[in-house]
């Protein structure tokens, strides 16, 4: 039996069969996690945001004019909860730390040298975490799934030369920071 | 700036090559440009090396979380927990096909006046619908005796003390000396008619042993920080109110699924057979655990719960606390509507 279409099965959940509702959400939970995940950088969190945009979904399914786009619209919804959740918990990208910055720098040094490859991950890692959201969003969903520029457009609602700019502009900032880093290290 | 060690001008060609955005001919250009430049080959496998490493941190990092399995079937009870499925909703559903889909493309002047009798059907049936008659009563009992009760106000317990109760939908309850509760449910849907339809109980502080009659209809348990809904199932539900506020939720059979109440705070689980999990307050932070098994003690209490339902011999479950015979007080004392009244048969 072939596949239901996404417009067919968003019609029969109009229609009142909510079980057809459910393939959706298989077709889209992982790649909702992932984007959520992306935005907050906090699993658990990331887990009650996907199901809270499915939730969301399914209640204004009627307001979803072209059911064709009901990926980019859920992706849509995703991203205004991740938002109002930074919002409420206020991230912000935390100030340059300089002790911190020396301290993994110590940690660098001192480790014998096969276990140095931990110690960049976690540099790395940090210097992720502080790069400015525009960067900080696009790099996290390329790192953790690898999707396509042209996924990731649709998924943050950007232009695919955008994300091929910023992607770019990204790597270049956290590889830059990471020489910084070594040449830290090497001058001590 | 250039990368260390990169020809500037294949530096984003690089880039784009890692990450299989170009095109047969371009990568095929970048493979060459790879196998005769040194300074290229060794950015490029340094960038493939630190982008694996930070890659792989962040799947870990991610992978526990990772929707699974349940994810989907929690979605699913969590909506219906959320908006119940009933005979209007699917009405309504059908009237919206009805009018939308089949009138909209063709007349749109017809769709508008089909919608707006629906509009005044609805306004004059309606209020018919939810409005209780004096007939309207349901009937609770408690350690063995039959309370007739009014459905327009919920009804407190305070101070049950280790008591059954028998809810309308067959549906059975023990409270713990000193739970404090109240039936919401049977009174929302608007009478005895409709019973059943909108099952929702409110626990303040104490510990109610639940067995649910397999329903349609979803039957829910509001604490302070929790809602606890299942359709039909032999589960516990506890709440210790101090400064931080800890609800326990505990499965003996069936599936439960728990929400965090909490405001911009969200999360909800699926606790099946054998498994416990704690919604915590704490400094206006609502926190819950992932499921775990249950704990041994708790769930020799569920037992005996279980084993004790059916003749409701309440000190089997808690064998020190005497029968006592109970009483529902009404939630306004002037409110004679909420009175728990002995049944006259």
């Amino acid at each position: 039996m072939p596949e239901k279409t996404e417009a067919t099965l968003i019609r029969e959940v109009l229609k009142g069969k909510r079980e057809c509702f459910r393939p959706l959400v298989e077709r889209y939970q992982s790649k909702v996690f992932v984007l959520a995940n992306g935005l907050l950088g906090n699993g658990p969190e990331a887990q009650d945001i996907a199901q809270e945009a499915f939730l969301l979904a399914f209640q204004k399914l009627r307001e979803l004019e072209d059911p064709e786009k009901f990926g980019s619209w859920l992706y849509g919804i995703t991203r205004n909860l991740c938002y109002n959740a930074r919002r409420s918990r206020k991230i912000e990208t935390e100030p340059y730390d300089e002790s911190y910055h020396q301290h993994m720098a110590n940690v660098i040094a001192m480790r014998p040298p096969g276990e140095e490859g931990e110690s960049i991950t976690a540099v790395m890692l940090r210097r992720l975490e502080r790069m400015p959201d525009k960067y900080r969003d696009l790099l996290r969903l390329k790192y953790v799934e690898d999707y396509s520029y042209q996924e990731i457009a649709e998924m943050l609602d950007l232009p695919v030369d955008l994300v091929r700019s910023r992607l770019f502009e990204g790597r270049r900032i956290l590889r830059e920071r990471m020489e910084e880093t070594r040449s830290e290290e090497y001058g001590r | 700036m250039a990368a260390k060690g990169c020809c500037t001008e294949w530096e984003q060609e690089l880039v784009l090559y890692g990450d299989g955005e170009l095109a047969k001919d371009g990568s095929e250009r970048v493979e060459r440009h790879l196998h005769k430049c040194q300074e290229c080959s060794s950015f490029y496998n340094e960038m493939v090396r630190e982008e694996n490493l930070i890659s792989g941190a962040l799947r870990r990092q991610a992978a526990p979380f990772a929707p699974r399995d349940a994810f989907s079937e929690s979605v699913m009870m969590a909506l219906e927990a959320r908006s119940p499925e009933t005979v209007w909703t699917r009405l309504q559903n059908y009237l919206h096909e009805l009018t939308v889909v089949t009138y909209v493309r063709t007349r749109p002047h017809m769709a508008a006046a089909i919608s707006l009798l629906i509009c005044l059907a609805g306004a004059l049936i309606a209020p018919q619908i939810n409005t209780p008659s004096e007939d309207h009563y349901i009937h609770v009992t408690r350690n063995g005796k039959v309370f007739r009760v009014s459905l327009l106000e919920p009804i407190h317990v305070w101070n049950a003390e280790g008591e059954f109760f028998e809810l309308p939908d067959g549906s059975i309850l023990y409270a713990t000396a000193g739970t404090w509760f109240s039936l919401e449910a049977f009174q929302e849907g608007g009478g005895a008619a409709s019973v059943g339809s909108d099952r929702l109980i409110s626990l303040k502080s104490g510990e109610l042993f639940v067995d649910v009659r397999p329903a349609k209809e979803a039957f829910s348990i509001l604490t302070t920080n929790s809602r606890t809904t299942v359709f039909g199932t032999q589960f516990y539900v506890g709440v210790q109110v101090g400064v931080d506020k800890h609800t326990t939720v505990g499965v003996r059979q069936g599936r439960v699924i728990v929400e965090k109440q909490a405001r911009n705070q969200l999360g909800s689980t699926v606790l099946t057979d054998g498994e416990e999990t704690h919604v915590i307050s704490r400094n206006s932070k609502v926190t819950l655990s992932a499921p775990d098994t249950i704990d041994p003690e708790l769930l020799a209490r569920l037992n005996r719960f279980y084993d004790a339902r059916s003749d409701r011999t309440m000190q089997r479950l808690e064998p020190n606390l005497p029968a006592i015979e109970g009483e529902i007080i009404p939630a306004a004392a002037d409110s004679l509507e909420t009175a728990l009244i002995p049944s006259a048969t």
